[in-house]
């Protein structure tokens, strides 16, 4: 027994710069947490202590302020306008929407694929960069995670209000309806099985990962905040066992999210890419799609967290590092749109197909040019400012960066629906697509039932992960303290 | 008559200590229960090692739901025969993408099930205040629970190692 005293105690150790300074036993190396980490990962870490993460997070779930009561009324405002227009809609029929033949996909559909791209950046930016250990995604991961989920909530209200028919819509359930099946060769069927699988492994995931953060709240928490709490965490307590589990089981998630956000848009994408529509059948759209969801998602990420850092005063765990970061992923993804974009037109170019050819030209000098080059401007021009270092890490340069490249991706999705919509094969079908003023309310009404969930959840959850947070601090060692 | 006993420290050298006294005494790792408000893997990897079952559950769920979709788009293909765009009435390359999204939904589930299940949670007797637990475990304090009648030595155990703070219970942490 002594003899394996001795040997637990002359474990090796790794030291600040990496390397084992004493060695016995081989099995029990103590790998320092801090390993292989960036100096501002270092740096990050050591400004905080382990009570002060806990209590400056739990703070922002404190009183709310007259500001905040006023944004979230707002937001309710436009949910409330939205819900009426839908009424209209449903008595009037579809007819109140812009519908022009041959554009009978309107902006709800633009809204859709706009919401669902915002949806794949989350729990990508999540995921991805948490089987890559990465040590900044912890500072926004939590916030990425429910912009997805809220996102998707978003994205799903669409599909339903271009039904036209809503009361049908249990139709793409798949039972038996009178004999008849659903057809799972159909795109929007994968559309439907897709969406409903990442909505519910995101939801998951970020719920999951909240556990531990809602069991800090749990004790913090009084009255029946903390009963819900309390039910919410599920008596976790931290144990070894616990931790054990968790920690596995949150890796599977990573592992399963990755290629499901990949799988997912690139499904979206084929609802457009199967059809033989010009300016749509293309096999680039799959990559093309990812990449721009990463992008516009990161992009949200960045509009999000730059007022609420500011307005929850989180300035201290959402630093120049994160921006950093994010900066560079969206100038990355950014350049891949743009090559996206240039390949669209050589394909178009040298397809040999006339009416792929003609789309194009029609692209950038017909009647909806004007969109066509505000996304050009948006989404290839004005990110490339993201090369200096001094505009990453400015988080109000970031802000206006971010919502051009906001507006610039609702745009893209607005161009390839309905300029290949308005333009498609015979000249007399040719017409131009002008929205009405329902679907203005109802894309306000998205954007305010977006932002609505984002504010309850920004007062009633942990917006930062508190213990992924505090793995970053050094550990806590006596011999430190003399 | 077995009781818990439970101390609580400040640092995680006190810890790795206090756990090398109790192992060289006797105590063996399922006797010793380890609580952090964040995962120290080197501790873990001394009590419980960091491999999981969990990977049982998502394999499980992964299998269940690739057959799942098999099923699912044949049974329905044959007992509602559409023919579209040209495409076999069992068009395996199509149903990819469900026999994939239901494999992931599947995985997903169980991997919830299987880690709410092998860490014993939800956790009544916690969320109803009945077991000892220290709120400062979440926060920034470690702890140390043991199962044994030797209370005493225990107790020494943990003050010998620095605990700040050392507590008995008659029931399970």
């Amino acid at each position: 027994m002594a003899k394996d005293n001795n040997k637990a105690n002359t474990v090796e150790t790794v030291n600040d710069k990496g390397n084992i300074v004493s060695s016995n036993d081989r099995r029990l190396i103590r790998v320092d947490i801090h390993e292989g980490m960036s100096p501002q990962a270092l740096e990050y870490g050591r400004q905080f202590s382990l009570s002060e993460i806990s209590e400056e997070i739990f703070k922002v779930s404190g009183k709310a302020s007259l500001a905040y009561f006023l944004g979230l009324g707002f937001c309710i405002a436009l949910v409330l306008a939205g819900v009426i227009t839908f009424g209209v809609l449903v008595i009037k029929g579809m007819g109140a929407s812009g519908f022009t033949p041959p554009a009978f996909w309107t902006l709800y559909i633009v809204n859709f694929v706009f919401w669902v791209g915002i949806a794949h950046s989350g729990t990508l930016i999540s995921a991805v960069l948490h089987l890559f250990r990465s040590k900044w995604r912890r500072g926004i991961f939590r916030i990425a995670e429910a912009m997805t989920v809220f996102a998707v909530m978003t994205a799903g209200l669409f599909p339903l209000i271009h039904l036209g028919r809503q009361w049908y819509f249990y139709w793409l359930v798949p039972y038996s309806n009178r004999g008849m099946w659903v057809n799972f060769k159909s795109a929007l069927m994968w559309d439907f099985v897709a969406v409903l699988t990442y909505f519910t492994v995101s939801l998951i995931f970020f719920y999951v990962g909240m556990i531990p953060d809602l069991a800090v709240f749990r004790e913090k928490a009084k009255g029946i905040r903390k009963f819900i709490y309390s039910v919410l965490s599920l008596g976790w307590k931290g144990t070894d066992n616990e931790w054990r589990h968790y920690n596995r089981a949150y890796m599977f998630f990573a592992a399963f999210a990755t290629p499901l956000v990949v799988s997912v848009h690139s499904v979206v994408s084929l609802d457009f890419a199967s059809g033989l529509v010009p300016g749509w059948q293309s096999t680039i759209f799959p990559p093309y799609f990812v990449a721009g969801a990463i992008f516009s998602g990161m992009a949200m990420v960045v509009s999000i967290i730059t007022p609420l850092r500011k307005f929850f005063k989180l300035e201290k765990f959402i630093t120049e590092w994160h921006y950093d970061h994010m900066g560079k992923i969206i100038l990355v993804t950014g350049l891949i749109v743009t090559y996206s974009y240039i390949v669209e037109f050589v394909l178009a170019i040298f397809s040999g197909n006339e009416y792929e050819f003609q789309q194009f030209i029609y692209r950038v000098s017909g009647d909806y040019k004007f969109p066509f080059w505000l996304m050009v401007f948006c989404n290839c021009v004005f990110p490339l400012l993201y090369i200096s270092r001094r505009v990453r890490v400015n988080p109000w340069l970031s802000f206006v960066i971010s919502i051009f490249v906001n507006i610039g991706m609702w745009l893209e999705r607005f161009n390839i629906i309905h300029i290949s919509l308005s333009y498609d094969f015979l000249p007399y079908a040719f017409d131009v697509y002008k929205p009405k003023l329902a679907e203005w309310i109802i894309t306000a009404a998205s954007f305010g039932w977006f932002f609505m969930w984002f504010l309850l959840f920004a007062k009633f959850l942990p917006v930062i992960s508190i213990a992924e947070t505090k793995e970053l601090v050094p550990k806590p060692v006596r011999e430190n303290k003399h | 008559m077995a009781k818990i006993v439970v101390g609580k420290f400040s640092y995680i050298d006190d810890v790795e200590k206090a756990i090398n006294e109790l192992l060289n005494s006797g105590y063996s790792k399922k006797m010793i229960k380890f609580i952090s408000p964040f995962p120290v893997e080197d501790i873990m990897e001394k009590l419980s090692g960091t491999d999981s079952p969990v990977k049982f559950s998502v394999f499980v769920g992964g299998v269940l739901g690739f057959s799942a979709a098999i099923a699912l788009v044949s049974v329905t293909s044959l007992a509602y025969v559409l023919p579209v765009g040209g495409k076999p009435i069992l068009a395996w390359i199509p149903y990819i993408i469900v026999m994939f999204e239901l494999t992931v939904l599947l995985g997903s589930l169980f991997n919830l099930l299987g880690v709410l299940g092998f860490s014993r949670l939800p956790d009544p007797f916690l969320f109803l205040g009945w077991r000892p637990f220290h709120p400062e475990f979440t926060d920034d304090k470690f702890g140390l629970a043991v199962v044994t009648d030797k209370v005493d030595e225990v107790y020494a155990i943990f003050q010998r190692n620095g605990a700040e703070e050392v507590n008995e219970y008659a029931f399970n942490v």
